[in-house]
């Protein structure tokens, strides 16, 4: 299972690569071809983050429980304002919508599901570069939420689309539908 | 010459005039002199009265205090930022701008108060306690529970009109009416009778002068006192009187009762805040007791009635008894004018005067961050319209932050002058601390006496910033998974670099020592310089630059090898953005410290949303701040452990240039980033590395500030090798699992071996 897993998670990795490469490092080599060599090499292995914190080591994350200790989810005030953000989208007024997403995200900045609500009042705002970021800051955070990694990459593969980004917005589609398939 | 010409033509003229006619043509002359004296006064009243619009200085505020369920606060903290913002206690919580504390729980009357994204409600609140943390939050009058609430944030300073006068304007609907009463009582009983001038008040004035046999009362009615007040000089002569009394009859004539009355309630002059002018009662009230007008009790309005007869004389801070005593009179004529009755009246004179110790904000409390303000401001705003409209600035300072880092860098120079026996005063330092995900500048300080210093460090002192350009060159190799992990080895022989002209550049480390092979983890941690040169030359300086640049760097970077090294001249607040970037994980927010603009009347100008740039790849950035949590658990910011004991894991990176001119550190912990510089402003040496200069006034300024440990969650395509065995300072250790960018399995040289390059 996990291995079925894996595959569409390797693809969606090295598109992720391939999304945020820096221009000074284009001349490594292409991303699609080294997730071809990394697929049959042994190292290859799905996302490793719920390994990782199986294992301990110097450099590995935190368990959760410690890393938060001082600082449970503070939900109860997330909720809220995402409720409050909805109401103010709903009645157009998107920037004061977007000012209670950056309200929860001041409070809870790991949330990744409040960067992609900010990314998407971005979209719907025809600001496209900015929806990308966002996006890709929630990518980032996302974690083991597949269904949210997929709507990101939905998202980014709108903004790259309105950017004239064709070949960008197809691996970006490609990339949500694999996230998407990992996730049912 | 002209004179004695013009005496014969008027003997000429008198001479063959009957007497009569002579009279006609001095009261035609006196009529119209009259008139056009009339004229004249009533076009200033008008053109004074109708042309008024209040200059209002521009409003600066913190951000505001949010209170949520699950917050780490105490009863006490809430408490203090409650008295911040003139919140009184008062059990009863009748009016907005009180509270009521109980052991556990604390009920506050909440003020409406507008922000751009909308208007938190006058109601009543109520926060329970448990453990160090917000339990919940009810609405006391639907029972109702609410996730998030927040108080208004503190003024931090005005931005003055070129005049100096400070006002905070009051509708007449919103002024109590005990106020209005105090006035009539005091100043003019017949206010709402007489036409202007009022005999009876001044034949009453003077006897009442002549019985005390001084100067008790006044005969000006509230017309006059406004008229003086608006348009004519101080003087006292016999000509201002008659104006004064003339002009008086005028407005009374154009104007309502309540057109004058609410004109004098927000003209008239109530004291003296250093250089600035305290007109209005509305000024008046945030003046002295820190509290909106219409909240203040009715013995505190009978103060304020009371001054206006001598703002100076009757300076309830300077003198109490004075104004006590001036306050209890106008309480007393109240009640004999059937405004109070006797209980009401002994209540009022028994209550305590409460101004406030001192104005409750100031103009030097927070310099250094009202600077970067202004200067922020002054890209979208011209200086007029922040001086006159009344705007309201929402800044992103944290004030009890600021006022811990100012505290903190004060008291850790001190104690490293006297620890070093170094000159009194010669330290400098600079303190910006940023949140690291929305780029919100919380604090900088940018002197050790902000209060009198001319000079913003934290903006305005470009100095060299040595090591901490390190991480930024690590990150361009780490950025090319196939060529380098965290356990490459780098080589730290010695090096000579030609140099055009000149002797070869050797750089050394700061032990002057060479550690030959080294993996990456050792030599960013250890700080090992010729290592360093050596990898930035092997990844390219145009990588290491146009990292730097994704970093935020906008001045011109030359490509020499000496960047490398930190040949670079930043800014503490230029150096905190490039340290924003690795902190976030690789996203750039540019940083900020205006939230949002408001006009005079709550309307949204404009917003400073959240903006991303995307400048690293989030992986490359995940593996160095990885390695710069190591610099604070064993490289050379090890100190750090200790002096912070309970907050690790920290990130951080200590600088230091030649001759320990420059001591840095750029540390960050759970969403909370600081920068230091320590070092003297005449640039000579200090004795002073990173570590034991900077590093010591960040730790103490981030002590105050109630760091977190850094949690770093591992962005997507990081994967975890088995353990390692890895060569460290000279000996062979196991490290239990390293992490590298997918699918790009490290490989570390074997350990016992003397190892070599992998990359020669």
């Amino acid at each position: 299972m996990s291995g079925r897993i894996g595959s569409p998670w390797l693809f969606v990795a090295a598109l992720w690569l391939a999304g945020c490469a820096m221009p000074g490092s284009q001349r490594a080599p292409a991303p699609v071809e080294d997730r071809g060599s990394a697929a049959t090499s042994d190292t290859a292995r799905p996302i490793a983050v719920p390994e990782a914190e199986s294992r301990p080591g110097e450099f590995q994350p935190l368990p959760a429980e410690e890393a938060g200790a001082t600082q449970p989810p503070p939900e109860p005030a997330v909720v809220a304002l995402l409720d409050e953000s909805e109401r103010k989208l709903d009645s157009g007024q998107p920037e004061a919508a977007a000012a209670s997403l950056e309200r929860a995200l001041r409070v809870s900045p790991g949330n990744a599901l409040l960067w992609h609500r900010l990314a998407s009042i971005r979209l719907q705002q025809g600001r496209w570069s900015q929806a990308e970021a966002l996006a890709q800051k929630s990518l980032a955070l996302g974690g083991n939420d597949a269904r949210l990694q997929a709507d990101n990459w939905m998202l980014i593969a709108r903004a790259r689309k309105e950017l004239g980004d064709a070949a960008g917005a197809r691996a970006a589609e490609n990339a949500a539908t694999r996230a998407g398939s990992a996730a049912d | 010459m002209s004179g004695r010409r013009n005496t014969r033509s008027a003997q000429r003229k008198t001479s063959g005039t009957r007497p009569a006619l002579r009279l006609l043509l001095l009261a035609i002359i006196a009529v119209s002199a009259t008139t056009a004296w009339l004229l004249w006064l009533d076009q200033r009243v008008r053109e004074g009265f109708e042309g008024r619009r209040w200059s209002l200085p521009a409003l600066v505020y913190a951000r505001p205090f949010e209170v949520y369920a699950g917050q780490a606060l105490d009863p006490d903290a809430l408490q203090q930022v409650l008295r911040h913002v003139g919140y009184a206690a008062e059990g009863s919580l009748r009016t907005p701008g009180t509270y009521r504390r109980e052991p556990d729980v604390i009920r506050v009357h909440a003020r409406r108060f507008r922000y751009w994204d909308g208007t938190e409600p006058d109601r009543i609140v109520t926060v329970r306690f448990a453990g160090g943390r917000v339990q919940a939050l009810g609405d006391e009058r639907d029972g109702g529970q609410l996730g998030i609430i927040r108080i208004e944030p503190r003024l931090i300073g005005k931005i003055y009109p070129e005049h100096d006068e400070d006002r905070v304007l009051v509708p007449l609907e919103e002024v109590p009416a005990d106020l209005i009463d105090a006035l009539i009582a005091v100043e003019d009983r017949n206010f709402f009778s007489h036409s202007g001038i009022d005999l009876r008040g001044i034949v009453r004035a003077a006897w009442a002068n002549l019985r005390a046999g001084a100067l008790v009362q006044g005969g000006s009615t509230l017309t006059q006192q406004l008229v003086k007040n608006f348009y004519l000089s101080s003087e006292r002569t016999f000509i201002r009187k008659i104006n004064e009394m003339a002009m008086a009859a005028l407005l009374e004539r154009r104007y309502s009762k309540k057109q004058i009355l609410g004109t004098y309630i927000n003209e008239i002059y109530l004291g003296q805040h250093g250089a600035r002018g305290i007109h209005g009662f509305g000024t008046a009230a945030g003046f002295y007791f820190g509290r909106p007008l219409r909240e203040l009790r009715i013995d505190q309005l009978a103060l304020l009635a009371g001054i206006v007869r001598g703002a100076s004389h009757y300076n309830p801070r300077r003198h109490p008894e004075r104004a006590r005593e001036r306050r209890d009179l106008v309480l007393r004529l109240m009640h004999e004018q059937g405004f109070m009755d006797a209980p009401a009246l002994a209540a009022a004179q028994a209550k305590p005067l409460d101004v406030t110790a001192k104005p409750a904000w100031s103009q030097d409390e927070f310099p250094d961050f009202l600077d970067l303000v202004r200067r922020q401001l002054l890209r979208d705003y011209t200086m007029e319209q922040l001086r006159s409209e009344g705007l309201q600035i929402f800044t992103t300072l944290d004030p009890d932050l600021q006022q811990g880092a100012e505290a903190a860098l004060r008291s850790t120079l001190a104690s490293l002058e006297s620890e070093r026996n170094m000159a009194r005063g010669k330290l400098e330092a600079a303190v910006v601390v940023v949140d690291t995900e929305s780029g919100d500048v919380l604090a900088a300080v940018g002197a050790r006496h902000p209060e009198v210093a001319a000079f913003n460090r934290s903006m305005d002192a470009r100095r060299p910033i040595g090591s901490l350009v390190k991480p930024f060159v690590y990150l361009a190799a780490l950025q090319q998974p196939e060529h380098y992990s965290v356990v490459s080895q780098l080589d730290d022989s010695p090096l000579a670099l030609r140099n055009p002209g000149k002797a070869a550049w050797k750089p050394e480390n700061y032990d002057h020592e060479f550690h030959g092979e080294v993996s990456m983890i050792e030599a960013l941690t250890r700080s090992y310089n010729v290592a360093t040169v050596r990898l930035g030359l092997e990844v390219g300086l145009d990588r290491v630059i146009h990292v730097l640049r994704g970093a935020g760097i906008e001045r011109r970077l030359e490509p020499l090898p000496s960047l490398l090294l930190g040949a670079i001249e930043l800014s503490p607040l230029e150096a905190a953005q490039a340290y924003q970037v690795l902190a976030s994980g690789g996203f750039r927010s540019p940083l900020n410290g205006i939230r949002d603009v408001l006009d005079r009347d709550g309307r949204g100008l404009s917003r400073h949303a959240i903006e991303l740039r995307q400048a690293m790849d989030p992986r490359a950035a995940y593996l160095v701040n990885t390695l710069l949590m190591r610099v604070t658990s064993e490289g050379t910011g090890s100190a750090l452990a200790d002096r912070l004991p309970g907050r690790q894991p920290l990130a951080g990176k200590t600088g230091t240039t030649n001759d320990l001119r420059d001591s840095w550190f750029a540390g960050f912990g759970d969403g909370l980033l600081g920068v230091v510089w320590v070092g003297r402003d005449d640039n000579r040496p200090t004795g002073l590395s990173g570590a034991t200069g900077a590093m010591r006034v960040w730790a103490e300024v981030m002590e105050r500030a109630g760091i977190r440990p850094l949690a770093l969650p591992p962005p997507t395509g990081i994967g975890w090798t088995g353990s390692v065995r890895l060569p460290f300072r000279g000996e062979c250790r196991t490290l239990a699992s390293i992490p590298y960018i997918e699918p790009h399995v490290p490989v570390a040289a074997p350990c016992a071996a003397t190892v070599r390059s992998l990359f020669q």
